[in-house]
């Protein structure tokens, strides 16, 4: 409740503040300087992610979906900065630029049925949702996936399933799914998740902290059902120079 | 004049320093433990602030001094509980203050309210030191004794009251201290001054009904909270953190790092168990058939099960007990455990037995509460397998938050230990997290090879195995010579669980990064190089510190390079932000921060000093005053620092050891400080100081080069002897010690008393830059380095000490 309290007089004052900017500059302007940001930070990883440039239907994707609408108010302001932002329940909106990647690595085509567990925010399933032809997200946190459903209801994404669960088990009636992105902690990938992934389909997990993203790991279910993982940082640095 | 008001002083002193230990329990429970030492450092300056604030008007405070200081311990309570829940109540995330600017004006605005109640206190033991010209021994003796005693107060209060309790009890001690005060100054007890003491403590218990600690929204604990049906089902608190057992009937936990992708078994319910709202272990829910227990085979610790069939299996650092399951599961016959929270072995044992099936006091498992250096030290058994988790939680490995942490189970010396205590064809077994880039499993193989080579265990290509996950690695060393049928099982084990072989003795280049794919296969590159000639260029090489950990410097999860810093910065804002070594970065911050407002709180007095009485700076050599003053406030922390952590091998258990060496050493160096006018009486001031010094350098030398060997002798004693020695070790040291800030001082009253205020900030200023500054030597130089400084710091004081605070006319 105190923290709450500091929080909204803090963000208030950061609010007038940056109030009349936002009159003058509108949230489309914004986003389309943040694909643009993307893209430049795309291009300065290109050789850990082996991409010049990403999908260009993700990149449509990205300058299409209004995330200034699945942020909290007090953090409009910040929406369309290239940065991950709390919204509340201990969660975040991901920083764009992973989204993108993320989204990305699945490799989805439009009559595709994806999964996601942990909706957050709903910005990942509404990205998702322009790109396939139906979306399964699961919210384990009661509070979250209520305003998730009423949000993607507001925004008519008619492709968009939510349901709170625990989504260790996945969604077994609509299995199997051709990709899968967990947005949610966990201690290991759930064995269900594994079984309701499609030969040939993607899953993405990004790992490490809520604000800051260590790596993705990108685990691919070959035709024989066999799995390999890839561990993809986003961003170059090789922790070894010389000849070794 | 009055008799100086010893009492109340030591209380004050006392409350001093339980509430700093509080704080960083606090800090630790709300934030994160490094952050807790990064900000408590920082509000020590407050011992610096109260002497640039006394200086500017000390005569109006020296005119007022009994209700000055009074008021100074009332206000010391009020504001030490007040300060903290103000400070809380900044929504601060830590790990957003790359992102956000306005994290760091909470970082700024915590610091100054936690600064404000050690500014007020240190004030009040300051202003007593100015009063009482004549007792500057007694006086400063009595401020450390109190020091010392609030050292183990503060400890045992965590131990039986939690920490929000401690708090109120820290704020109504110091009330009581300023009651005792106004009998020692006014010689009777004023009933107004008793009847506010009882009012503000109502005030504050009442209050303090209404205020909860608020933990930070992103610590996992929090989190899991959020999820319907999670319950705390119980809390038990310590001074080695709060424990939270958390429970979901309807959609049960499942901790298993490193689970195999290819199984479809499902682990057991367990209960979860957090350390200050963040450490993890599981209790797992005793299984009806050992068969229930299969998921444990499918993850990459299992494999030296594979190996042997070992009968005498040690786990080292139990936890909720799934190591012990692993264990039962692959039918070992005597297994030891060690766990260095008992509170973790009583939920196991007796808050849920019946859900852990009382798993450390089954016939065959033996659990012993003590760190497992300690146990290994200790033990006369030898096992077939030593079975060590990870240096770090999960977090803290990726993000380097434990830099700052001594930890005496992965240096080279641990290695040894843990080494000779294998059977014959026994395995030592290391499980720690997959990061990337690769930081702590490479430094665990540099370690590994390091202790190979300089053994007898040669050669040392033949007797490893590194195995990994996309999650986890495993180290196998065995004492013996792998054979083909071992490495064929190791094969076997991980192609049966998508596992990668990272290096087995003649392994191929195209049998490696087959399953968990990494753009280079690094593990591999890295093992052929550690075992190679290339060793240390190849650790040069590495943009991140992998050099081994040794008991000198103890500093496993320190992964910090300058060479690679300038990179990482060019990448911070393209996802560059997890490369950030946060735990050196902050040391670093803390000790420019110290150093900055330590310029400026010992200059802001002498000028004001100057321009009142400019006729001093003839007489007075004021440089060399502030060196006296600034080496002997560096050099007694650093020393504290560096003995706390030679004397922490000794006496293993990381709190009480810590509590016994503090205490001890404040308390000797208090009766030091007590003594040094009476010595100086009998042999001359002078003398005293060549005493004084000749002593430190003797005893420091003596014991950095040879009590390793004395605490080997002593080693098997039982926690309390050892516990004697080291006072008796250590009380020469500080008696000494203490006896040179007094010395001085006497001098300085005497001469030139309007200086002290500034001195003693310039004392405090040197003790925060000190605190600091040793562990940034020690991680790169060692503590035997520290100790060889300090002595020369010492040296440094006493030979720019002005003459005219040393010759013998002051007696």
């Amino acid at each position: 409740m105190h923290q709450s309290f500091m929080r909204y007089i803090v963000f208030g004052y950061l609010f007038l503040l940056f109030l009349p900017a936002f009159a003058m500059d509108d949230y489309e302007a914004a986003r389309q300087r943040l694909i643009q940001t993307i893209r430049e930070d795309v291009r300065a990883t290109v050789s850990y992610i082996n991409k010049h440039a990403l999908d260009q239907r993700v990149m449509q994707a990205m300058s299409s979906v209004p995330r200034h609408e699945f942020v909290p108010m007090d953090q409009r302001p910040y929406a369309y900065l290239n940065r991950p932002l709390p919204i509340g329940y201990g969660q975040t909106i991901s920083q764009p630029y992973i989204v993108a990647i993320m989204t990305d690595l699945l490799e989805l085509d439009q009559q595709d049925k994806v999964l996601e567990v942990g909706t957050g925010s709903a910005y990942q399933a509404a990205i998702l949702a322009e790109l396939v032809a139906r979306v399964y997200s699961i919210e384990i946190i009661k509070p979250l996936a209520q305003r998730a459903t009423s949000l993607i209801d507001r925004l008519q994404y008619a492709n968009i399933n939510i349901k709170q669960a625990d989504g260790y088990y996945g969604w077994e009636e609509n299995a199997p799914f051709d990709a899968i992105i967990v947005t949610a902690a966990a201690s290991h990938i759930p064995p269900p998740l594994i079984k309701q992934l499609k030969p040939g389909g993607n899953m993405v997990i990004p790992v490490g902290s809520r604000f800051l993203t260590q790596e993705l790991l990108l685990i691919h279910k070959k035709q024989n059902g066999h799995i390999t993982t890839r561990q993809i940082m986003p961003v170059i640095f090789v922790p070894l120079t010389g000849d070794h | 004049m009055q008799r100086p008001p010893y009492l109340s002083l030591t209380l004050l002193s006392a409350a001093i320093l339980a509430y700093e230990i509080l704080l960083i329990r606090l800090f630790s429970i709300i934030q994160w433990h490094h952050f807790a030492y990064m900000i408590i450092g920082l509000a020590l300056f407050g011992f610096g602030i109260s002497g640039a604030i006394i200086s500017s008007c000390q005569k109006w405070f020296i005119n007022r001094y009994i209700s000055v200081y009074i008021s100074i311990i009332l206000l010391f309570g009020l504001t030490a509980f007040f300060c903290f829940y103000a400070a809380q109540s900044f929504p601060l995330n830590i790990e957003e203050v790359f992102w956000d600017i306005s994290q760091s004006a909470y970082l700024a605005f915590i610091f100054i309210l936690l600064a404000v109640p050690f500014t007020v206190a240190a004030a009040g033991i300051c202003l007593s030191l100015m009063r009482y010209k004549t007792h500057t021994g007694p006086v400063y003796s009595a401020s450390l004794a109190g020091s010392g005693i609030g050292s183990i107060l503060g400890v045992l209060l965590l131990y039986i009251v939690h920490p929000e309790t401690v708090l109120i009890i820290i704020s109504i001690f110091s009330f009581g201290a300023g009651l005792i005060a106004s009998i020692e100054l006014d010689k009777i007890l004023k009933v107004k001054r008793a009847l506010i003491v009882v009012l503000l403590s109502t005030l504050l218990v009442l209050l303090n009904q209404t205020l909860d600690l608020e933990m930070s929204p992103y610590k996992p604990l929090q989190q899991s909270l959020h999820i319907d049906g999670t319950k705390i089902v119980k809390t038990k608190t310590s001074a080695l953190g709060l424990i939270n057992v958390i429970e979901n009937v309807s959609l049960p936990l499942r901790h298993a790092p490193g689970l195999s992708l290819n199984t479809v078994i499902e682990p057991l319910p367990q209960l979860g168990v957090y350390t200050d709202g963040d450490n993890f272990t599981a209790i797992t829910r005793y299984p009806e058939h050992m068969g229930n227990l299969e998921y444990l085979d499918q993850t990459s610790s299992a494999l030296a099960y594979h190996l042997s069939q070992p009968k005498t299996v040690l786990i080292a650092d139990a936890g909720g007990g799934a190591g012990v399951l692993q264990a039962l599961y692959h039918g070992a016959s005597e297994i030891d455990a060690t766990e260095t929270n008992s509170q973790i072995i009583e939920l196991v044992n007796k808050d849920f037995q019946n859900f852990s099936g009382k798993l450390y006091s089954r016939t065959n498992v033996s659990i012993h509460n003590m760190t497992n250096r300690e146990f290994v030290t200790h033990t006369k058994n030898k096992f077939d397998f030593i079975q060590i988790s990870s240096p770090d939680s999960y977090s803290a490995s990726s993000t380097g938050l434990y830099a700052l942490n001594e930890n005496y189970s992965y240096t080279t010396e641990a290695l040894k230990l843990y080494l000779s205590k294998l059977n014959p064809g026994g395995y030592l077994s290391i499980t720690s997290w997959i990061t990337l880039p690769p930081k702590e499993t490479i430094k665990l193989l540099a370690t590994a090879i390091r202790v190979l080579k300089d053994s007898s265990l040669q050669p040392p290509d033949l007797r490893l195995i590194l195995i990994r996950s996309w999650q986890t690695s495993t180290l196998l060393i065995k004492n013996g010579l792998l054979t083909e049928s071992d490495t064929k099982l190791v094969l076997n084990f991980c192609n049966n669980r998508s596992y990668d072989v990272a290096y087995i003795p003649n392994i191929k280049n195209d049998q490696v990064n087959q399953y968990n794919i990494l753009n280079s296969p690094i593990y591999y590159q890295a093992a052929l190089a550690l075992l190679g000639p290339d060793y240390d260029s190849y650790l040069e090489k590495y943009k991140f510190n992998i050099i081994p950990a040794s008991d000198n410097r103890p500093y496993f999860s320190n992964y910090f390079k300058w060479s690679a810093f300038g990179e990482i910065l060019n990448l911070l804002d393209k996802g560059g932000m997890p490369l950030v070594e946060m735990g050196y970065i902050a040391l670093i911050i803390i000790l420019s921060i110290s150093i900055a407002l330590g310029v400026v709180i010992t200059i802001i007095p002498i000028c004001v000093l100057l321009r009142r009485s400019p006729s001093m700076a003839d007489r007075m050599d004021y440089s060399r005053l502030f060196l006296y003053f600034f080496c002997i406030g560096l050099s007694f922390i650093m020393l504290e620092i560096a003995f706390i952590n030679r004397f922490l091998l000794f006496l293993h258990h990381p709190i009480f050891s810590v509590a016994t060496i503090i205490t001890s050493f404040l308390l000797f160096a208090g009766i030091g400080s007590l003594n040094s006018g009476y010595i100086a009486k009998k042999i001359g001031h002078k003398e005293t100081f060549f005493l004084a010094l000749v002593s430190i350098t003797s005893i420091c030398l003596l014991y950095n080069s040879g009590i390793d060997n004395l605490f080997l002798f002593f080693t098997n004693q039982s926690f309390f002897i050892r516990v004697v020695i080291s006072i008796f070790l250590l009380s020469p040291l500080a008696f000494f010690l203490g006896m040179l800030f007094p010395l001085a001082l006497s001098g300085v009253l005497r001469k030139a008393s309007a200086l002290v205020p500034w001195l003693w900030a310039v004392n405090g200023c040197a003790s925060v830059i000190g605190t600091s500054l040793a562990t940034l030597l020690a991680m790169h130089c060692g503590f035997q380095f520290v100790i060889l400084l300090s002595v020369s710091l010492y040296l440094i004081a006493i030979l720019t000490l002005p003459k005219q605070f040393t010759s013998n006319h002051l007696q």
